[in-house]
């Protein structure tokens, strides 16, 4: 079968003006529809704030564009988190999400809200902790005697750890249940883009770009890994130094992604996925295009999660793992017997 | 150049060693068939060759300079090297498999040079896989793919070839082409060391025959001098009759078969 594949920087075109579509949409939908030309106009700031279209320009700036950027981010950091992972653990199933790295980073968070430290440094920071000691752990355990990685143990590691940290976030929502904090940690288990606000863009913005950018540096390491390790090395690559970088970089972007927004699941997953079988496997282009990719996705999710149940709005965690979850199963039966 | 293995030796964690004190040399221009019995730890001492491993005692020398001594890269630069059964985890095609060997030689940011790609070029010439460059690798049947990995490994132009059991599980006509390949590196000036089971297809290509066996070399030289019944009953535990092919001269080694023994 021959592969036929976009050239990398048609497929970044299209794939950056499909975004800009999409920012523009997610921001003009919502309780009130605010048509484009003003949209664009807020954006840009030529609205005089004391004429009739001031309370649009406010929802847009207060409200609406701090939310897609938020999703943007947190999606381009979870899509490219997964495109590391399943990149490094050689296997198309690996994402933040199934290896425990987001369950790990929201104990974190929950234990920084019941510690009392709710604020901008040191939540994020407990998060990036927790997520590291998971994919640590899920590391160890799967990388085996014989270093190769078997899905099998890679994914019973994963939910293993994941039901670990799930414990505790569980008994920091039952120790502090009489409190008003129950609500701030309910929020970090099923996800929300809904507590966007320019501090926090000012923080994420850059640990997502940074994150990204030293992946991409590495992104020839990450070819040369899926041959496997011993593979790797014969290319000149050095295995357990560059795996150990590119955990620590993923686990960063997730647990950004985790701290900002809580854990969604399977954006990690699917969007590297699917880039993957239309792009092709090489990470020089396939890290830029998840980062892209990942911020559609999930702000398309978004605009699903605040219009389904209008005037309801659910956490946009339901709306991904409702697309991802049967996605995941569809992978471990088409692909789970090869693999193993 | 000259690869100079000296007195290696090797245990895996919690085992007895499996290489105890093994000297072999390796010169450019000549091919060198490391043959011994599954478990005698001719993969180990590839991969100690290839500085992937780290002897417990002893040393690997490329030239003069301990391959300890240099990092990965530096060494990928000179020794091209093949695991057993190398797998891509993801569908590349052949050409950016084959574009991978040329991954020690490229700066980080790098574009594929014009070089690079006269590299590639010429090592899919060289293994006739220049008529599978856009196919996926998985697609490929097992002898295609092996061929792709080995112009990946001509791809990085090294001063040294490791080639784990290349031949392994192919069918004998499989098996010369890739031989006759590796035997034309080595007649253009490689130093070539490859791990194979089947004697005869050391004994046809080989310029040197080296039996590992009770974690050292017990033999090394000619394969006419080297594969001998009772070196092959001491290394194998096997019994065969040694031959010589009237046409080539080279040696051949037949199982012989038990009479009587219902």
């Amino acid at each position: 079968m021959i592969r036929r594949r976009p050239s990398a920087a048609i497929a970044m075109t299209i794939l950056l003006a499909l975004a800009a579509v999409v920012a523009v949409a997610g921001v003009a939908l919502g309780p009130v529809w605010i048509p484009f030309k003003e949209v664009a106009a807020a954006i840009f700031g030529r609205l005089d704030p004391a004429n009739t279209h001031g309370s649009a320009a406010l929802i847009i700036r207060q409200v609406r564009l701090p939310r897609v950027i938020l999703g943007f981010l947190v999606g381009g950091a979870l899509g490219v988190s997964g495109t590391v992972m399943q990149g490094l653990f050689r296997n198309p199933l690996g994402s933040p999400y199934i290896l425990g790295v987001a369950s790990g980073a929201s104990a974190g968070a929950a234990v920084s809200i019941l510690a009392g430290w709710p604020t901008l440094p040191w939540l994020p920071l407990c998060a990036f902790a927790g997520g590291l000691v998971a994919v640590m752990i899920v590391y160890r355990l799967a990388r085996g005697r014989d270093r190769r990685t078997s899905i099998f143990t890679l994914i019973l590691a994963g939910v293993a750890v994941g039901a670990l940290f799930s414990a505790v976030t569980s008994l920091v929502i039952f120790l502090s249940s009489r409190g008003e904090k129950m609500a701030d940690v309910v929020f970090w288990i099923m996800g929300s883009l809904g507590r966007s606000g320019w501090g926090g863009l000012a923080l994420l913005a850059p640990v997502v770009v940074m994150g990204t950018l030293l992946i991409q540096v590495l992104s020839r390491d990450l070819d040369a890994l899926s041959l496997g390790e011993e593979g790797a090395f014969h290319l000149g690559v050095h295995p357990q130094r560059v795996t150990v970088v590119l955990l620590v970089l993923s686990t960063l972007l997730a647990s950004a992604a985790v701290a900002m927004a809580g854990t969604i699941g399977f954006v990690g997953l699917v969007v590297p996925h699917v880039l993957r079988l239309i792009l092709g496997p090489n990470h020089r282009t396939l890290v830029p295009a998840s980062a892209i990719g990942g911020g559609l996705f999930l702000v398309l999710a978004d605009m699903a999660a605040r219009t389904l149940m209008r005037p309801v709005e659910i956490p946009v965690g339901i709306v991904t793992a409702f697309i991802g979850a049967p996605f995941f199963l569809y992978l471990l039966r088409s692909r789970g017997r090869r693999m193993a | 150049m000259r690869l100079g293995i000296r007195n290696l030796t090797f245990a895996y964690p919690e085992s007895e060693p499996v290489l105890r004190g093994v000297n072999l040399l390796v010169s450019a221009g000549s091919l060198v068939a490391l043959v011994g019995a599954n478990g005698a730890g001719k993969s180990t001492l590839l991969s100690l060759a290839s500085g992937y491993r780290t002897p417990a005692d002893g040393e690997v020398l490329l030239d003069a300079v301990p391959v300890s001594d240099l990092p990965p890269r530096a060494i990928a630069q000179r020794i091209a090297a093949l695991e057993q059964e190398r797998h891509a985890a993801f569908d590349f095609t052949v050409r950016e498999v084959v574009t991978m060997g040329r991954i020690p030689h490229r700066r980080r940011f790098g574009r594929e040079t014009a070089h690079d790609r006269h590299r590639v070029g010429e090592a899919m010439a060289l293994t006739e896989t220049a008529d599978l460059a856009d196919r996926s690798i998985h697609t490929l049947s097992g002898g295609e793919r092996q061929r792709v990995y080995l112009a990946s490994a001509l791809a990085q132009d090294p001063e040294a070839l490791l080639l784990d059991e290349p031949t392994t599980h192919f069918d004998i006509r499989y098996q010369m082409e890739l031989m006759e390949i590796i035997a034309g590196r080595a007649r253009s000036g490689l130093a070539v060391l490859i791990s194979v089971h089947d004697l005869n297809i050391a004994a046809a290509y080989a310029d040197r025959v080296a039996v590992l066996a009770h974690g050292r070399i017990v033999s090394d030289g000619l394969a006419a001098d080297v594969l001998t019944e009772s070196t092959i009953a001491d290394a194998f535990g096997a019994c065969v009759s040694i031959g010589h092919d009237p046409a080539t001269g080279s040696v051949t080694v037949l199982p012989r078969r038990r009479v009587g023994s219902w």
